[in-house]
Parts: C-alpha cells; structure tokens; sequence
C-alpha cells in the first residue's frame, strides 16, 4: 500500500478545499493567471481605454456639479461590452496596466525632478504669504 | 437636548483630528459606481458610508527643499483610517449597527480599488471633480486624504455640493486666454475643456499618473525584474538589479511629494489657498 507523502496530502487538501474541478489542477502557472498572447495582443487596447485606465467626464445634461462618466467600466461591463468572459478581461487588464516600457518610469522620474528644479516650492526665497491665492 | 446620531458621528470625526467629515447614502453612491464595485457588495445591507478626511501634508511639508525629509513626511494616513474605523466601532457600539473601515489601500486587481473613495467623498459633500485627473478638491483644504466607515445605520446623507470647486477663477482666466490650466500645463495625464467658466470635459490617463506616482515605490522595481531576467550577461544583469535603475524603484511604498508626484496639485490654486489655510501661513 502505497502511503502518500506529507505534500501530496496537503496539495489534496488544497484542492478539494478549492472546489476547482480537476481540469484545474496542475496547471502551468502562465495559464493559471494570464491568457494566450495573442488573445491578450488582440483585446489589450480596447479593455485599457474601456477601463479606469483612461477616465473621461463631460458636463452632465442638466449641467450640475455631477460631471458624467464616460465608460469607466468594471471589468464585467468590458466583458460584456466586448462579448469576452470576465475573468478573461480581468487577467487581460492586469497583464496591461503594468505593460510599458521601463523608459516611462525614467521619463516619470526626470519629470518630477525636473518640475521640482524649475519649480521650487523649498526655495528659501519662497514667501507664501504674499503668494496670490 | 441630545444631539442626534449623526451630529455625535461627525463631533466624534472632527474630535479625533478629521478636517472634514460627511455622509453619503449608499443608494446615491450606487447610481454613480459598477455593481460589484459598490458600498453594499463591501457589507451587505449597507446604507451609509461617513467619509473622513484630512490633509496629507502639513504646508511645511509642501515647503521644505530637503528631499528626504519630505519622502518620509507623509502624514495623517494612518491617523484617518485609525479616524474611520473608530467611527465604525462607535456606531456598532452605540446604535449596534454593522460597520465597516475602508480606505484606500483596499484594493480590487490592478490598479483597480474595490469602492471608488473618490465617489463617496463627492456624494458627502466634501469637495468636486477637478480638473487634475478627477482628484476630489475641497474648497478649504484642497487635495485630502479620505477613508470611510460602510455602516449598515441609515443615516442622513449630506449629499454633493451645490457648486464646484474647480475651476479656480485664475485657471478659468488662464482658459479663456490660453486654453490650459496650470495642472493641464504642468501634467500630461491631463486634458479637458473649461466652457463658461465651468468644466465641460475632464480627461485622465491614469496609466501615466501611476507611473509617476510609482518610480520610487517596490512596485516598480517589479516593473524592472522582466527586463533583470531576460538580460542574458551576467554582469550586465547584476548592475541592472543593483544600479542606476534602483534609484527609480528601490525605496518604500508610501513616500512623499516627490516620491509620489503630485505636480497638479503644486500648481493648482484652490490648493495653493489650502496650504496656506492649513497651516496657519
């Protein structure tokens, strides 16, 4: 009688805790959190300007303080807008929001310094009592 | 006369250091935010949400030219969810309602949070949309921090305000001359249109803003591990994880003006009058 190992019985145990049917288990760690590459190259554009990844407002109709909101969407609203399953969306904006290149952190960077050189708040010369407010 | 519950839910706030406080009812924040991202999908049954804020930086902090110390000068964040969950433990104690603290560290996947702060800070009437990428300004005390308590307590909702904050007169002037505003001018994150003095469009690339807000944050040392894997020199490998580009991405989450950019609001004049308002000067 074959006796199983201490890990085998707690992957068990995690499994079935999971209720995940076994189509689920052992799978690769790529498929189990992304999607295809080419699923994510076709739909990657449409769910980032979908999203809160580009947010838009316009005045609203009866021109209150409310502004309106353009799209905006959950990633349920994107699934279905798009006829995707939602999880799908999900995996798909989350493998985008980071999906830029490094350059952008070091342009981000020299943004910053840049504006606080030219823009000295710390400037000992800074008299915010005479500033216009 | 006894003060009503939630004249002792808003003392209590302002008693314990909040700036502002306000309440939203969770039926008017659902018309303005996705099922499954709403105060009730947090606590079931929910019928209020008491939203707290304060400033995140004294005006000192926005002053000061020591870099270091100005990244670790972040303050009252940890003092308004310590504000948020003790309006949440006073309602269950003293009405026995369910009540729950959310702030904005409560996240959904992604970038994504699970409830929109901004939303419930706007429906209790504690400041307008802006122009800067939708930031919520309050006319007093300009860009604040908020946290909440979701409670199950039907209380009476403030509402939104009747007026918006943003457009500042100055940036409707500088509109009508030059079609910018000083936090479109500085930040390219941002775009909209002002028309009659009032703002007809709001465009904000958050993707853009995040990295911003995120070069001196561990996240975006992950941003840089793909490129650490995939270099197939040792050597060169090893300068990427320990050199130049740790400068962008090594330190802390959580750091300060700089850290984390805030360059609309540097430049924006409702919170230019708030520095000033908050810290006496």
């Amino acid at each position: 009688m074959s006796q199983q190992s201490y890990t085998d019985e707690i992957i068990e145990r995690s499994r079935r805790d999971s209720r995940l049917s076994s189509e689920f288990f052992g799978q690769d760690v790529y498929e189990m959190y992304c999607v295809p590459v080419e699923v994510y190259e076709r739909y990657k554009d449409q769910v980032l300007r979908l999203s809160l990844s580009y947010q838009k407002w316009v005045v609203a109709e009866d021109g209150g303080v409310l502004l309106e909101t353009i799209d905006q969407l959950s990633d349920k609203q994107i699934a279905e807008r798009l006829g995707l399953d939602e999880e799908v969306v999900r995996r798909i904006r989350c493998m985008a929001e980071w999906d830029l290149p490094l350059e952008m952190w070091r342009n981000a960077a020299e943004f910053k310094r840049r504006s606080r050189l030219e823009k000295p708040l710390g400037s000992p010369r800074r008299d915010v009592k005479t500033e216009p407010g | 006369m006894s003060q009503s519950p939630e004249e002792c839910i808003k003392r209590l706030a302002l008693e314990g250091g909040a700036s502002v406080v306000g309440i939203a009812s969770v039926s008017q924040i659902n018309q303005y935010v996705p099922p499954e991202h709403r105060p009730d999908d947090i606590l079931g049954r929910a019928r209020s949400v008491v939203v707290v804020g304060r400033p995140r930086y004294t005006a000192g902090t926005w002053l000061t030219a020591h870099t270091e110390v100005l990244h670790r000068a972040r303050v009252a964040v940890g003092g308004r969810d310590s504000l948020a969950l003790n309006i949440a433990r006073f309602i269950e104690r003293e009405y026995g309602y369910p009540s729950i603290l959310y702030n904005s560290q409560m996240r959904d996947t992604g970038f994504n949070p699970a409830l929109s702060l901004k939303v419930c800070a706007e429906m209790a009437g504690l400041g307008t949309r802006s122009m800067a990428g939708g930031i919520i300004l309050n006319e007093y005390y300009g860009l604040l921090g908020f946290a909440a308590a979701i409670t199950t307590m039907g209380l009476k909702a403030d509402g939104p305000l009747a007026e918006s904050v943003c457009p500042h007169p100055a940036c409707v002037s500088l509109w009508e001359r030059e079609q910018t505003t000083p936090c479109m001018e500085v930040c390219g994150a941002i775009e909209g249109r002002i028309e009659n003095g009032r703002l007809k469009e709001v465009v904000y690339y958050r993707q853009l803003c995040a990295i911003r807000c995120q070069t001196t944050m561990n996240t975006a040392y992950l941003r840089l591990l793909p490129e650490i894997v995939a270099e197939e020199d040792p050597l060169k490998r090893r300068y990427l994880a320990i050199g130049q580009a740790r400068m962008y991405a090594e330190d802390p989450p959580g750091r300060g003006v700089w850290g984390r950019c805030i360059e609309c609001m540097r430049v924006c004049p409702v919170n230019r009058r708030a520095i000033k308002l908050t810290g006496g000067v």
